[in-house]
């Protein structure tokens, strides 16, 4: 009651997180725990914290905010492991490039720009074993965005499932490498996509029967932002929802541009993210070359419990390479071997995460 | 006193009015022993039968609303968590709608989902053209990795079921809306993927048939037996894909004249594999290829359709009496009993 | 006063579908088979209409019934009503006394009035328990509409007749199993405006719709209509193989034809 309340502090719920981390709370699940121990809420504005002996205190929590790429410290991995994973990404944006002088052209933009994501994933999230490939209890990786298939395979490679020197028969006669990924000829590649709008329903698919099976594997689905423009999406985004699957993470590489031109200007999607708002998802808007962003992103994805996730990815296309990044025509293209060395050295001025 | 005329039905009565479409019923049987056995409607649950497996395995089946694409999708995901889906909708939303969904998602990853495609052909007389499928057939077959099969009753639908989980990849099930009369006694004959079942024996000549041409043709035998003489193998050539070579050329060698009678276009079903096989063995005979004549069908009760088009067991007979040269007969004694 | 078509209509059915399961009753109760044992007559029944006469005489011949349509020649007894409508009355169970001559053979005529009685064992009100009554009823009511429909599209009625016409070959089968143990199946066949009512199974060829009553009681419920057919396909009493649309249709011409004579 009123009457009894003799302090009220305000603080802001991030601070509190803040606070909670600066405790040594890094683990989210621990974390979540505790802020869910007493009480918070991120959907209301105003929770009331209870401590047994300090039962008078109320606390007025600003809401945890849903976009968190305005600046804002998020201190989710340490240091030394953000480096290690920055360095990877260098690395993959390089065999990117490589795998695009041995194929003879590849959707070198749209590879390029989900290299921070694929990095996360296989080097951080995903609960995989290389040596193990079809392992039962393996996290699935959906490429629904199939043609970046270029940044795919070098990431599966530098993950451990097979040599880095195969890619060189990449588009070559009887190669299991090519333009989209074959998951009966990558291994590790968990699905066959390419045809746009197929890989969210697969998604569904795969969650439905994690849970039949009751294992309590993950899938993620990438999606392009351009992709979304097919009503299977939809139809698949839909039935996550409504099944609950919160085992399914879907990513939206957002970066808006696909083959005719801009997004917004052959087909618009926006308001994309009150879009998949109103299919019931919670929709995490992160800067997708941020590595600090996508692992809080994808620490919350993997411990949602009530509606889906969608991680919304702001990204650049050919982010990495001066002269691809925003450039519709590299969309798919090829370099003679000077141009590819102008994209190397670009790639080896990036600095590492942002 | 006027009588109260008409009949109140509703579409949830219909999984009881169609007792003969009992590959529901063998499903829920199946899913007891293997739990792998996931189901998957796309809101046509209690239209397609799969409403039995629905309700004695809740937890086991799925309704994806109306979203074919997301449902064939989906059925590959099961497929690969390691369960085995059987899906089921109306053959035109399954094999155009879900199209593309079915090659490139399952049979491309040869995932080991079981299609039932339900109203196939003109089964739906009445509902018109959008729910017909004279397709299927031709589209499934040249999908590489499937295996098509058209039983032609209940039972033989049932058997079909159970063969399927023998068959490592993907399988297409087309059947009728449910009402088809059945064909055989019970279950007790060798159901076995990609070999024809002999119902009738003849030496004059074949009708090979799948689906509800099945029944009729061997109604049509005996009639030409008994009035005409005419002694006319019938082959219940139920797996269009892979076909049974052996049995059409074997045909071809005791017959000599061949006819292909199915609920479906003349261009790339039945009639056309039928067709393939006959010209690459380079054995001159007669053939003749009859269904649907790449029309698209009138309205009607389909019952009424297949007597239309030729497809019930008087259309049969007038099409080997036409190939063996002959007239129509009539029977009549039309005294009351 | 002249009668209307739709009473002409349910007069010709009486003689024409109700009379003739005379037969049953004849070879399928021990007492009436006992009673004509050996009896040959001639009676005929009919209704003024306008001057002329609606009639149709039974020819019992030791144990076997023929009802043929018109006047007799020399029957031993004329049931005579004053009207076509006072007739069918009496036919539905109603009351309406014809004039009787020939009345003097008395024995014959109470004979023949108790089997034309009996034949109200079809009546929806009558509910035998006795299990071979109810068999008998359902024996009955199944071969008298089956004729009846095969007579109505005979005596041209124009939507029977219609509905006839536009189909080729079918067979409309009605079973009551077990049969080895009922012996109830009758059939019928419609083919391009042809028709024809038959007993038993109809072999030539696989039915187009088979009404396959699982039991004699079950069967009872449904012709009794108490319970709805759908409602009698939910609860295992009836199964209908075929095309249910043509099974409604039958059905309709079924419950109008039912109206009619009870």
């Amino acid at each position: 009651m009123i009457d009894s309340v003799r302090h009220i502090i305000i603080v802001d719920s991030r601070t509190l997180h803040l606070l909670l981390c600066a405790v040594g709370c890094k683990k989210t699940h621990f974390r979540d725990f505790l802020l869910w121990l007493c009480g918070f809420d991120p959907h209301h504005n105003i929770t009331r914290l209870t401590f047994p002996r300090t039962a008078h205190v109320w606390i007025l929590l600003k809401p945890y905010p849903q976009e968190f790429n305005k600046g804002g410290v998020i201190m989710s991995i340490a240091a030394t492991e953000k480096q290690r994973l920055a360095d990877l990404a260098k690395e993959l944006r390089l065999n990117i490039v490589d795998v695009m002088t041995y194929s003879g052209g590849a959707h070198i933009g749209g590879s390029l720009s989900i290299v921070e994501i694929l990095i996360m994933l296989y080097f951080r999230c995903l609960n995989i074993r290389p040596q193990e490939p079809d392992w039962e209890d393996r996290d699935r990786l959906i490429l629904s965005k199939g043609h970046a298939a270029a940044g795919l395979i070098p990431a599966l490679a530098m993950r451990g499932y097979f040599p880095l020197e195969q890619l060189k028969t990449f588009n070559h006669f009887g190669s299991p490498f090519a333009m989209h990924p074959d998951s009966r000829k990558v291994i590790g590649c968990d699905a066959s996509t390419g045809s746009l709008g197929h890989g969210l329903p697969m998604a569904v698919g795969l969650g439905l029967g994690a849970r039949t099976l009751k294992k309590s594997f993950k899938t993620v689905c990438i999606m392009g932002d351009g992709e979304c423009c097919e009503g299977s999406v939809w139809e698949a985004a839909m039935a996550l929802a409504h099944f609950k699957l919160t085992n399914v993470i879907t990513v939206v590489d957002r970066n808006r541009l696909m083959i005719d031109g801009g997004t917004e200007e052959v087909m618009a999607l926006e308001p994309f993210a009150e879009k998949w708002r109103s299919f019931g998802f919670e929709v995490l808007e992160v800067n997708g070359h941020d590595l600090d962003q996508l692992a809080d992103a994808f620490d919350r994805a993997w411990s949602a419990h009530d509606r889906p996730v969608l991680i919304l990815a702001n990204t650049v296309k050919g982010r990495g390479v001066d002269f691809m990044e925003g450039n519709v025509k590299w969309h798919y293209a090829s370099a003679d071997s000077s141009l590819a060395q102008k994209a190397r050295e670009s790639i080896g001025r990036q600095e590492g995460g942002i | 006193m006027a009588a109260v005329t008409g009949t109140t039905w509703t579409c949830y009565d219909s999984s009881t009015m169609t007792s003969r479409e009992i590959y529901g019923r063998t499903l829920a049987e199946l899913g007891k022993t293997n739990d792998r056995i996931v189901g998957l409607s796309a809101d046509l649950a209690k239209t397609t039968a799969i409403v039995h497996f629905a309700d004695a395995f809740p937890d086991r089946f799925f309704n994806f609303g109306i979203a074919e694409q997301n449902m064939f999708g989906a059925a590959a995901g099961l497929a690969k968590a390691g369960l085995i889906p059987f899906a089921s909708t109306m053959a035109i939303f399954a094999c155009l709608r879900g199209g593309e969904q079915i090659r490139t998602d399952i049979c491309y990853q040869n995932l080991p989902v079981k299609i039932i495609a339900t109203h196939a052909g003109i089964s739906f007389g009445h509902a018109g053209t959008t729910h017909h499928c004279t397709e299927d057939l031709a589209v499934m077959r040249s999908f590489a990795n499937m295996t098509v099969i058209a039983p032609a009753d209940g039972i033989e639908t049932s058997k079909a079921v159970r063969a399927c989980l023998d068959i490592e990849g993907p399988v297409y099930i087309r059947i009728g809306r449910g009402f088809e009369p059945p064909c055989y006694e019970n279950e007790n004959y060798d159901f076995i993927p990609g070999k024809a079942v002999e119902m009738h024996a003849g030496t004059d000549l074949t009708i090979i048939c799948c689906g509800i041409a099945v029944l009729q043709s061997v109604q049509a035998a005996k009639t030409l037996l008994e009035q005409d003489g005419l002694s006319v193998r019938v082959l219940n050539m139920h797996t269009i894909k892979p076909i049974d070579k052996e049995a059409v050329l074997k045909a071809v060698q005791d017959t000599r004249r061949i006819l292909t009678i199915e609920e479906h276009n003349v261009v790339g079903g039945l009639g056309d594999a039928v067709g393939s096989v006959i010209a690459e063995s380079g054995k001159g005979c007669v053939f003749r290829k009859h269904g649907i004549q790449d029309e698209f069908s009138l309205i009607g009760y389909a019952e009424d359709l297949y007597a239309h088009y030729g497809l019930d067991a008087n259309g049969i007979i007038s099409h080997v009496r036409r190939m063996m040269g002959m007239e129509f007969e009539a029977d009549e004694n039309w005294e009351d009993d | 006063m002249a009668a209307t078509q739709q009473e002409l209509m349910t007069a010709r059915l009486f003689f024409n579908a109700a009379f003739p399961v005379m037969q049953v009753v004849l070879d399928d109760d021990p007492k009436m088979h006992k009673k004509f044992k050996g009896v040959r007559a001639m009676v005929q029944i009919g209704a003024k209409n306008d001057g002329e006469l609606v009639a149709c005489h039974l020819i019992f011949n030791d144990g076997k019934v023929a009802v043929k349509e018109g006047t007799a020649e020399n029957p031993d007894i004329i049931m005579t009503f004053s009207t076509v409508a006072k007739m069918n009355t009496m036919f539905r169970g109603g009351m309406a006394l014809p004039a009787i001559k020939g009345i003097a053979k008395l024995g014959l005529l109470i004979k023949v009035f108790s089997l034309l009685m009996s034949l109200m064992l079809m009546m929806p009100v009558s509910r035998p328990k006795d299990p071979a009554k109810k068999a008998l009823k359902v024996k009955m009511s199944l071969y008298m509409i089956t004729r009846a429909l095969s007579v109505y599209n005979k005596a041209g009625d124009p939507a029977m007749h219609d509905w006839v016409l536009r189909q080729p070959d079918r067979i409309y089968q009605f079973i009551v199993e077990p049969y080895e143990e009922t012996n109830i199946a009758c059939y019928l066949r419609v083919k391009a405006g042809n028709s024809k009512s038959g007993h038993g199974l109809y072999e030539r060829r696989k039915p187009f719709v088979l009404f396959d009553f699982k039991s004699v009681d079950g069967a009872m419920k449904v012709l009794l209509k108490d319970v709805e057919f759908v409602e009698g396909v939910e609860k295992g009493y009836v199964e209908t193989i075929g095309s249910p649309e043509y099974a409604c249709q039958l059905n309709d011409f079924m419950s109008i034809l039912q109206s009619m004579l009870t």
